[in-house]
């Protein structure tokens, strides 16, 4: 199952179609939105203090998306991956210009503790199993945390991430891989 | 195989153990199952029906500064549940907005009762509203207490109690421990801080059959702006859906009341913004009924309408 693709959660034409498409009409952009809207607010919501500042930022990706749709090019990278390439932009812009209210890294482990709250799920996985996971992702350093958010929050291949973050999908593999067996041994260590 | 064994394929090689599986799941419950679904832009479907050529609408964070932008859904929803009432109308359904309005304006509550309402907002936030009504079926105490919590741990709060003029609040950030004290605010406030709402000059127009009359007085002076749109279902009652359009239109948000379709009481409401470019812009924001309960004024615990300010290192605001 090693290099097995990712579950996509969408129908309809391909990515690369729908940008095309909305280069000629932008209304034709409209299923990327509807696509990606969710996984683009999740990876924002995890690089914001709060639920409004990642709407607000969501919202700004996709205005600049449909003003960049010309710039979008396919031999560079998946749709997705340009999407995420202009939502991490705009979360550095962000925390940036709000330095002085989001810390350099307690606002991550903030907005963690937001997301899982009230989650319908949260009985099934023991609180203390996400405790012991949100020291262990404290301890990480900001770049492998973020291979992770995008990840599972933005849903994105290997191979995507690795061209958001300028890295080979190899290095980035092996970087995922290794994070994972660390927080792998944290929590063989908090659940002997 | 598992549902997180095929999402995340690519995780789990040949080593991969129990503990792989608790981690990953852990991992996808925090940053996927948890996470509340976003807000639908108008601005960007707006965009996208634009030529390519168009400008593109400015973005901008929030209309109001964010303690008194708390506080003022909580406080016209008060003021809302004033045509919250136990009419119950047995006459053919409505066909116009102007039947709604009236039927909701009409609404008398029981003299001497008391109103629980809870409100879920926009942001996941919730507004627990009180409202007792005097021999007269007339608000004699409010209160209104708004929370955001994050893991079962309160964020914030924003409280505001009062009769039928004035109500003192105050905005606490509980993670700061600063405590944001209004002194007083009346709908006059409100009106200067979100120009939809200009049409409010005092508390006492929205009090009794407050929504109703404010629309009735609309629907008289600008019967171009008010809409019923068809009837349909919100969480699972029947509304009737009152669209208010800003004015100017285009300029200013457009507002949806919902009426429930047997009582004539608020179910939500939502307010949009304003589409188009170069118009200034926020998410579309809203406020649905979560729960709603007459009870005697002698079951209302003692000290709901009291302000009970937390302590925390006070910062005096007064809304001028």
């Amino acid at each position: 199952m090693r290099n097995a693709t990712v579950t996509r959660e969408h129908e309809g034409p391909d990515d690369v179609e729908v940008v095309r498409r909305a280069g000629r009409d932008r209304a034709a952009f409209e299923p990327l939105y509807w696509r990606y809207h969710g996984r683009v607010y999740r990876y924002l919501r995890t690089r914001t203090p709060q639920d409004s500042d990642a709407a607000d930022l969501t919202q700004q990706v996709f205005l600049r998306a449909l003003d960049q749709l010309r710039q979008y090019d396919e031999t560079r990278g998946t749709v997705a991956a340009w999407l995420f390439g202009i939502a991490r932009h705009s979360a550095t812009d962000f925390r940036r210009k709000h330095r002085r209210i989001v810390s350099a890294e307690d606002d991550l482990l903030a907005s963690l503790g937001v997301i899982a709250a009230d989650s319908p799920e949260g009985e099934a996985i023991r609180r203390d199993e996400i405790q012991c996971l949100y020291h262990a992702l404290a301890a990480l350093p900001s770049e492998k945390r973020e291979i992770l958010v995008l990840r599972f929050a933005g849903g994105l291949t290997i191979a995507e991430i690795g061209v958001v973050i300028g890295k080979s999908a190899e290095a980035t593999r092996k970087q995922l891989r290794r994070t994972i067996q660390f927080l792998e041994e944290q929590y063989r260590d908090s659940h002997p | 195989v598992t549902a997180i064994h095929e999402t995340y394929s690519d995780l789990f090689d040949d080593d991969a153990t129990e503990t792989t599986y608790r981690v990953v799941a852990t991992l996808d419950n925090i940053y996927t199952k948890a996470v509340p679904a976003p807000p639908v832009h108008e601005t960007v479907l707006a965009a996208m029906r634009q030529p390519a050529n168009a400008p593109s609408p400015h973005v901008h964070r929030s209309r109001f500064p964010r303690p008194l932008a708390a506080l003022i859904p909580a406080s016209l929803l008060l003021l809302s549940v004033g045509v919250a009432g136990s009419l119950r109308v047995s006459a053919p359904a409505p066909v116009s907005a102007d039947v709604i309005i009236q039927q909701a304006a009409a609404v008398q509550l029981p003299p001497n009762s008391a109103l629980q309402a809870v409100y879920r907002g926009s942001y996941g936030e919730r507004y627990t509203i009180w409202a007792e009504y005097g021999p007269r079926g007339t608000i004699i105490h409010s209160a209104t207490t708004g929370v955001q919590s994050a893991q079962g741990i309160t964020t914030e709060v924003n409280r505001c109690v009062g009769g039928r003029v004035k109500m003192r609040c105050y905005n606490y950030e509980a993670a700061s421990k600063v405590l944001h004290q209004v002194v007083t605010i009346t709908a006059a406030d409100v009106a200067k801080s979100d120009p939809s709402f200009r049409t409010f000059r005092n508390i006492d127009d929205l009090t009794g059959a407050g929504v109703a009359r404010l629309l009735t007085r609309l629907m008289h002076r600008t019967p171009a702006r008010i809409h019923l749109l068809p009837k349909r279902r919100l969480n699972g009652a029947w509304v009737y859906p009152i669209r208010v359009d800003g004015q100017p239109a285009g300029r200013q948000p457009t507002t949806i009341y919902y009426f429930d379709v047997h009582g004539y009481y608020l179910r939500g409401m939502v307010i949009v913004p304003p589409r188009g470019p170069g118009v200034a812009d926020t998410a579309t924001e809203y406020m649905l009924l979560v729960r709603r309960d007459m009870i005697p004024i002698t079951h209302v615990p003692a000290g709901t309408f009291k302000l009970h300010p937390p302590h925390g290192n006070q910062v005096l605001v007064v809304i001028p």
